[in-house]
């Protein structure tokens, strides 16, 4: 469904660039759940990043079913194909639960009904309950923020999954948790689900393990 | 100091917001310093407008009837019919004197005064003694009649001895004869006079009778003939009053200015009053008429820009208020008696006239003898000096656009204009006349703008007292009323925009406190979880703080000032080239206009520019502290667990 | 539609920067207004001071000691006449009438002056007679002022002289006219005999006692019949008096430089008295010293108005920008969930401009507390800023647009 081919990234920075990619190459497949792992400064993120389609490869290229990202409406693939979950969860502060998952949706021109609807059942897929609807971020564990983001990150209808440290910030009762709805989400509805983490656990649970160290990818 | 290094550091590591916010601050100082400028610079313009400004008010007693007299007139042998004003009582200035007048100065009942002196003399010219009342046309002679006769008709006198005349008490011609022609022009029943005997008259010229002319050959209309001078001009009546405006009677009413010369006469009281009527009138040739005022503006010819100071300058208020001897006289009385600034004038003031105008009884044209009627006191003699000082000239004055006839409002001929308050002596027994409130003696001075007010209460209190229909108040104030509130206008804008620009600066500074001082909440939590305690950390955050802030303020005032100083010149080389032309101005040659016209100088721009700066640093160091108290109430471990978004 | 909604949810989520910008946007409207208005009320004063104080002007004689009885030559009358800068001018010239033909022998008689004559005055207006007032004035039933200011032959005589002479308004007179001159540069009088007219009474005038000033004169004509019947005879006119009010007082410098043109002086008060009617003396002084303060408000605004507005342009711009910067954060998540670079500016746009048009209504109603609201100044004051305080938040969006999605979301890690 992905496939990194040559890829290569430079940081312009204002006094130095660094590389933070050099020729990777890989391929991930729908239904599976990948992890990525690597020391800090790998470039895992930077991985991540580009296959969000938040830039585009100074080198190389990614292909999304064997079309080029470069030729892409980029925001389009990001509202209808994929979704992005942060560590810091990145939800909008000032938006509720609710409005925060409806958001997407609301992007693609979604009835509002609709909209909250299919918000309201995709959080309570994820395992929260009514009252977090109207809660804002500030208000919720971190753990519920991270589901929210997940939600949020289904939302679209996109069936790529990109998790930058989703239980970085989590304790292992939602860690546990969340791996468990993003297995799923490869496994039993097809999704395409890549991690990044430095967690043992996380890269235990996954179809396949990439592991970076300086830029590059090592199997 | 190591607070102080580290705040500095984590400022600099923020560049382009520590930078924006150095310009914010800079920029909010330099609005304040121009606005203030601005404001400053406006607010001495306006107030140099209100100083162009004088609102005054002329209080005139309007007479009560016209009453009719009839007078013969010899020529048509009938009575003619005149009518004169009377005022049943004359109102004194404390009249005016009501709840909400605020006066600056009240209305006061000012008289001009005579003041002697041999010097002062007339110009001497044909031209003036063609038309002038000259001494030749109110001579005091000794006459006998050629023939008997009664002088209902044009008769011929013989001069037998001049007590005032051309050529003074012992002159001998008039209008080279030694005869003169004579009728008792406006008396209905002459008595007879009897040649041989002889006789002394005060006389007055006038026009031949058209009957005398038609029947002599050679002789016209201007060789004219002389009459006794009777009624209100007779100059042997006293017209003396006390200073509550009650006549004094005359000891000795002569009604009639013609009497027989006998033996002894000059020894009698009548006599003698002949002879100090004479000397009364030889001290009038050589008197001049002095206006003492309170400012040099309640003097119309002045208000109203028919005169002017040519030379010199005004007198000043404390001059005015002091009662120094100082004075300002017409260019006139200057040349002909070689006067200048910085000389002084012998003033003995000897009568105090509440009646007349200085300028109805010396014409403007600096015509001789124009004079009051009467010149004797009471007691049938001359008026005692009740003051005398040398007045230094300061300023020499012109009036310009004289009308042909005296309005009472111009200039008196030769007149000085003196402090009042430098005749420290009462006038109590040299008044020499007394008349009711008139625009050209009762003047009094009410505040810029406040002409309907005034207007409206001494309405319902004139109504109240009585006297609203007695007395008519004419207020000039050159205009203010109409551009009054337009200046108001302009006053408020600029109050407002001065108002609405410290506001922004205080906007700007809360909005810089709220998102940069509240932006290191992070910062201040981190620096409490490393055990330093509140004041340090408020130390830490408040230098980098106010080094911004110290900077941003100084350069920003100290580009203001700089940009107020190029304004100010820019303004100046402008002023140049853009004001009003003074060519044809009546004020033209008026001296200190000069400088007056000058633009508002920023002496004060680097006082302004420093108190800005300091203003807007020390407004950034309160709301900065008050900001970092906050920042200090919150909880470091909660801070730290949150995310710095 | 879904724009809109979040751009209202943002205003009141975010609603204390909301209202710090409209605020500020208030605060700078309100200066920016004050600002151009204390420039309008001076101008609008000066304006008005040309109403407010009239500028007065009269003919003098060099010396400027007299305002009536010179000699003032018709072609300043005329120019006078002619000039844009001058309005209300009113002129008189002496004539003098002696009733009934005059002829020969007593006409020499008197020109030379052996007879005293009756004073007449050709006016252009009633006005021009000093001291008189409408009312004073009574004339015939279908006539009025305006005769005097036309060419019929006509005249109005003082009423002591109606009685005296037995004459009714509606009469016809016959009198002998004598142009008046001043041979001798002084006040003695020269009378030339132009002929004998026939003349209709129109009316007759009274002046009240108090009034001294007023001349003595016994009979008015209309000037312009004085003129004609002037020239017809070959008998030069001269004014004897002439003042004005000048018309535009903001163009006093053009005024005084047609004066100029036209040959007349300014007063010399050194110089020796003469009949000759050749100065000029302008009383501006009240309007000169307010109108140059006015003007130095007005000038002293106009230069600093650029600095100004620069100014609180860029202090719309820093307010907007430091807004703005704060909201990186969440232009990031919208960006990363695919919300294009454009709908996200247009939206942060939108919001802005919210906010921009809230504060500057806010502005325009506050600051017409302090002032009168002027429509197209405030129209102009509220769009100009708008203008600014846009483009300032269009730059602001185009440096922080500048960041990368990718760093930022992961540098928030």
């Amino acid at each position: 469904m992905l496939e990194v081919r040559d890829v290569g990234y430079i940081y312009q920075g204002k006094y130095q660039s660094i590389e933070a990619l050099k020729r990777v190459n890989c391929h991930f497949a729908a239904g599976k759940f990948y992890a990525v792992t690597g020391p800090s400064g790998s470039g895992k993120s930077t991985l991540l990043s580009l296959l969000a389609g938040l830039d585009l490869p100074t080198s190389g290229e990614i292909l999304v079913e064997g079309c080029t990202m470069a030729a892409m409406d980029r925001d389009k693939y990001r509202r209808e194909v994929a979704s992005v979950v942060y560590q810091s969860f990145n939800l909008f502060p000032l938006l509720t639960a609710l409005e925060n998952v409806m958001y997407p949706m609301e992007l693609l021109h979604v009835s509002k009904a609709t909209a909250a609807e299919t918000a309201k059942r995709l959080i309570g897929e994820i395992g929260l309950g009514e009252k977090t609807y109207q809660q804002f971020p500030v208000m919720m564990s971190g753990g519920e923020q991270q589901r929210v983001s997940i939600a949020r990150a289904l939302a679209a209808g996109g069936k790529i999954i990109l998790a930058d440290e989703p239980t970085g910030n989590l304790d292992s009762a939602n860690e546990e948790n969340i791996v468990k709805i993003m297995k799923n989400l490869a496994h039993e509805k097809g999704y395409l689900v890549i991690v990044i983490t430095h967690n043992p656990n996380v890269c235990e649970q996954a179809d396949a393990v990439y592991r970076m160290r300086d830029g590059e990818l090592r199997t | 100091m190591g607070e102080f290094g580290n705040s500095i550091r984590q400022i600099r590591r923020t560049p382009l917001r520590s930078g924006l916010f150095l310009i914010l601050i800079g920029l909010s100082a330099m609005l304040l310093t121009l606005g203030v400028v601005l404001y400053r610079t406006g607010e001495q313009n306006m107030k140099r407008v209100e100083e162009v400004f004088v609102t005054i008010g002329l209080v005139s007693q309007k007479p009560d009837r016209f009453e009719t007299m009839e007078i013969w007139d010899a020529e048509k042998r009938d009575m003619n019919e005149f009518s004169s004003p009377v005022y049943d009582i004359m109102l004194p200035p404390e009249a005016l004197l009501f709840e909400g007048a605020d006066y600056i100065d009240p209305p006061v009942h000012r008289p001009y005064y005579g003041a002697y002196d041999p010097s002062f003399v007339y110009p001497d010219n044909t031209y003036i003694r063609l038309i002038a009342q000259t001494r030749e046309h109110y001579p005091i002679v000794e006459v006998t009649p050629l023939e008997d006769c009664v002088p209902d008709h044009t008769v011929q006198l013989k001069i037998l001895r001049e007590l005032y005349g051309r050529n003074g008490i012992a002159g001998r011609e008039i209008f080279g004869t030694e005869t003169i022609l004579f009728c008792d022009h406006y008396n209905a029943d002459p008595q007879t006079l009897y040649a041989g005997k002889t006789y002394v008259m005060a006389l007055e010229w006038r026009p031949s009778h058209q009957e005398w002319v038609d029947t002599h050959t050679g002789v016209d209309a201007l060789a004219g003939e002389f009459f006794p001078r009777s009624m209100g001009s007779n100059y042997l009546i006293s017209s003396q009053y006390s200073p509550n405006g009650e006549m004094i009677p005359d000891s000795m009413p002569m009604e009639y200015a013609c009497e027989e010369v006998t033996e002894g006469f000059y020894d009698t009281p009548r006599g003698l009053r002949w002879l100090e009527l004479a000397k009364a009138m030889d001290m009038a040739e050589h008197t001049i008429p002095v206006i003492p005022t309170d400012n040099t503006q309640f003097l119309i010819s002045f208000y109203n820009g028919n005169s002017v100071i040519i030379n010199g300058r005004d007198i000043s208020p404390e001059e005015y208020k002091e009662g120094q001897i100082v004075c300002l006289i017409s260019q006139e009385f200057a040349k002909m008696h070689g006067y200048e600034i910085g000389d002084t004038v012998p003033l003995s003031l000897y009568y105090a006239d509440y009646r007349g105008s200085a300028s109805q009884d010396f014409p403007p044209d600096g015509l001789p003898m124009g004079n009051p009627n009467h010149l004797l006191n009471a007691q049938g003699k001359s008026y005692e000096v009740f003051e005398a000082h040398d007045y230094t000239v300061v300023g020499i004055y012109n009036e310009i656009n004289k009308a042909s006839y005296s309005s009472g409002y111009d200039m008196a001929g030769y007149g000085v204009v003196i402090p009042a308050a430098s005749v420290k002596n009462s006038v109590a027994n040299n008044i020499l006349d007394y008349g009711p409130m008139k625009g050209y003696n009762t003047v009094f001075r009410i505040p810029n703008g406040s002409v309907e007010r005034y207007l409206e209460r001494w309405g319902k209190y004139g109504v109240d007292a009585g006297i609203s229909d007695k007395l008519e108040i004419t207020i000039y104030d050159k205009g203010y009323t109409r551009i009054k509130e337009g200046l108001a206008q302009i006053k408020q804008v600029a109050f407002a925009l001065f108002i609405s620009g410290l506001l922004v600066t205080v906007l700007i500074l809360l909005f810089f406190s709220n998102l940069f001082i509240g932006k290191q909440k992070k910062r201040t939590a981190i620096e409490r979880s490393l055990g330093m305690d509140k004041r340090s950390c408020t130390v830490s955050l408040l230098s980098g703080v106010m080094a911004i802030v110290a900077l941003g303020s100084t350069l920003g005032s100290a580009a203001g000032y700089a940009l107020s100083g190029l304004a100010m010149g820019l303004l100046s080389e402008l002023s140049q080239w853009v004001t009003f032309s003074t060519e044809y101005s009546n004020w033209a040659n008026s001296v200190g206009n000069a400088e007056e016209m000058l633009p508002a100088t920023g002496t004060e721009g680097l006082l302004i520019a420093f108190l800005c700066g300091s203003s807007v640093t020390l407004l950034a160091l309160g709301i900065s502290l008050v900001q970092i108290r906050s920042n200090l109430r919150s909880e470091p471990l909660k801070l730290l667990s949150t995310r710095d978004a | 539609m879904f724009h809109f909604r979040k751009v209202v949810l943002n205003i009141s989520r975010h609603w204390a920067k909301s209202l710090l910008a409209v605020f500020s946007c208030m605060l700078i409207v309100v200066f920016l207004f004050l600002f151009f208005s204390g420039l309008l009320v001076n101008l609008q004063q000066m304006e008005a001071l040309s109403e407010a104080i009239p500028i007065e002007a009269r003919i003098s004689n060099l010396n400027g000691t007299m305002s009536s009885g010179m000699i003032i030559q018709e072609r300043v009358i005329q120019a006078l006449e002619d000039s844009g800068y001058v309005t209300d001018l009113q002129y008189t010239s002496e004539i003098a009438a002696a009733m009934g033909e005059v002829s020969g022998d007593e006409a020499a008689k008197m020109e030379r002056g052996d007879i005293t004559f009756p004073l007449g005055l050709g006016v252009n207006r009633v006005e021009a007679l000093t001291g008189a007032s409408a009312e004073g004035f009574t004339f015939a039933e279908g006539a009025g002022s305006e005769l005097l200011t036309g060419t019929e032959s006509v005249c109005v005589i003082r009423e002591q002289e109606m009685e005296e002479l037995g004459l009714a308004v509606g009469d016809s007179i016959r009198v002998t006219l004598f142009s008046v001159t001043y041979p001798g540069d002084n006040a003695m009088k020269n009378y030339n005999r132009l002929g004998v007219y026939e003349l209709r009474i129109v009316g007759s005038f009274r002046i009240p006692v108090s009034e001294i000033a007023t001349r003595a004169a016994q009979m008015i004509f209309p000037v312009k019949w004085q003129r004609e019947i002037q020239k017809q005879a070959g008998s030069t006119f001269f004014a004897d008096s002439a003042r004005f009010r000048v018309a535009k007082p903001l163009d006093l410098n053009s005024f005084k430089a047609e004066m100029d043109e036209v040959g007349l002086l300014p007063v010399i008060s050194e110089a020796n008295s003469s009949q000759h009617g050749i100065a000029l003396t302008v009383n501006d002084e009240t309007f000169i010293k307010t109108a140059t303060r006015l003007r130095e408000n007005i000038t002293l605004t106009q230069i600093l108005m650029p600095v100004i507005v620069v100014i609180v342009g860029f202090l719309g711009f820093v307010v907007s920008y430091l807004l703005l910067q704060s909201r990186r954060p969440e232009i990031a998540i919208m960006r990363s969930l695919g919300v294009s670079r454009r709908n996200c500016f247009g939206m942060l746009l939108f919001e802005s401009a919210i906010l921009v048009i809230s504060g500057s209504l806010a502005g325009v109603i506050v600051a017409s507390f302090f002032v009168d609201m002027d429509t197209v100044l405030g129209l102009g004051v509220g769009i100009s800023f708008f203008v600014v305080y846009m483009a300032g938040t269009a730059v602001a969006l185009k440096i922080l647009g500048k960041f990368s999605v990718m760093q930022l979301l992961t540098a928030l890690d």
